[in-house]
């Protein structure tokens, strides 16, 4: 990525000189290298937005939604939930909720009651911001029949084994800047059918110049306008150089344990440790969070994340709104001497 | 005798010079010529005797394209 914006530069397309070739090269060995990352074969099917929700919003503002009803998790960030909010004003759309158990995974034996003969979407957190909690995507799936089911991956790619084809999912969302480890500004989208989603942005191509109209075909339907090229670049330059994690699950299980055990702590995850992701909560019996996530920083160094987390919903759902934790989130980077480390500065709080 | 192929878009012009690359066939990328295209993207060059094998692989992997005698 430095050496792009040091040295090479270059747009994607648009020309053919040959820093321009090879700038538009790697953005199409990442558009590979996603796909197989997300598990899908189908990298024509993938598209790069700005981060998630970008693309989230292009999906929900591109399927033509009105006079239905949406169902999500429990645990959605605002990602979702505004565009939703936004649709549910303007459309004559209605949602709900998924059923589901007090750390919001969601109960897939439970969908049927909750299915309209409206029903026309299923949105799923695939990981929550939160509490970590991993949904069990396929269960939903197959228990939603032909519904179409829209996953956000902002928190899972990177994290979780992710297989868009064999669970047979219709749309995800996805950024580069977490578990990816790439950049900011980066992201995409996946469209297993894209005659079903109209473009969000409008604009130049470099292909069907010599028209006012968006070009039908993809990737360019979807990624009008110079795309973020050297975030891009430090995306493919992250998959190709994937870290190998310095902890191991069940040392990060053994922590959220201890942790657990803190008896002026509440603590925020998963019930099942096999649907844990690497984010957790706690609260303090006698701080607030902000004042935690000060403390901490300010003693310790640890930087943390307090309040809703741009998801009220996933709070409300967990029974800490408008309150809100303070939220931790590990990298592959921590290793177990972090972990000690963090549990020795929550004991002295 | 050559011949410009043009894509409809930019991932196609790529994935067929790697395919041309990964063949050993030898194509030049050029800018799309403005007499045949009014597109601002790249083409590929190639000579007469390798078109017939060109086509089949693009062909092969689904690449939309069209071809100009230069």
């Amino acid at each position: 990525m430095s050496d792009y914006i040091d040295k090479q530069g270059g747009t994607y397309g648009r020309s053919a000189y040959p820093r321009v070739f090879e700038a538009s090269a790697n953005v199409e060995s990442l558009r590979e290298k996603l796909a197989s990352f997300l598990g899908t074969k189908n990298s024509s099917q993938i598209f790069f937005t700005f981060n998630a929700t970008v693309g989230l919003n292009t999906l929900l503002f591109g399927m033509d939604l009105h006079d239905c009803h949406i169902l999500t998790s429990p645990l959605e960030h605002n990602a979702t939930m505004r565009p939703l909010s936004k649709l549910a004003k303007e459309k004559n759309i209605t949602f709900d909720y998924l059923p589901h158990g007090s750390d919001g995974k969601i109960d897939a034996s439970k969908i049927d009651s909750v299915l309209k003969s409206s029903t026309r979407l299923i949105i799923i957190n695939h990981q929550s911001n939160i509490n970590g909690v991993i949904q069990p995507v396929q269960k939903i799936k197959a228990a939603s029949g032909r519904i179409p089911v829209l996953l956000d991956l902002a928190q899972s790619a990177g994290h979780c084994d992710i297989e868009l084809d064999n669970w047979d999912i219709d749309f995800a969302a996805f950024t580069g800047h977490k578990g990816l480890l790439g950049p900011t500004g980066t992201g995409g989208i996946y469209i297993k059918d894209p005659d079903k989603i109209e473009p969000l942005i409008y604009g130049g191509t470099g292909s069907n110049s010599d028209s006012f109209e968006m070009p039908s075909f993809i990737p360019d339907k979807y990624e009008a306008g110079t795309p973020n090229v050297a975030g891009l670049t430090g995306l493919l330059g992250a998959l190709e150089n994937r870290p190998v994690p310095l902890h191991t699950h069940e040392d990060f299980i053994e922590l959220l344990d201890n942790i657990s055990s803190i008896p002026q702590l509440t603590i925020f995850k998963a019930k099942n440790s096999n649907n844990q992701g690497p984010v957790f909560s706690i609260n303090h019996c006698d701080y607030s969070c902000s004042e935690m996530a000060q403390i901490l920083y300010d003693k310790y160094m640890i930087e943390t994340r307090s309040g809703l987390h741009c998801a009220p919903l996933a709070h409300k759902t967990l029974g800490t709104f408008p309150s809100g934790t303070v939220r931790f989130a590990l990298s592959v980077y921590h290793a177990k001497d972090d972990f000690d480390y963090l549990l020795s500065a929550l004991r002295s709080l | 005798m050559k011949h410009i192929i043009l894509f409809k878009t930019t991932r196609d012009a790529i994935r067929a010079q790697r395919l041309c690359k990964r063949n050993d066939i030898s194509c030049k990328v050029i800018p799309v010529p403005r007499d045949i295209s009014s597109e601002c993207g790249m083409a590929l060059e190639i000579h007469n005797s390798d078109l017939d094998r060109i086509t089949e692989i693009v062909i092969k992997n689904g690449i939309s394209h069209d071809i100009y005698n230069k």
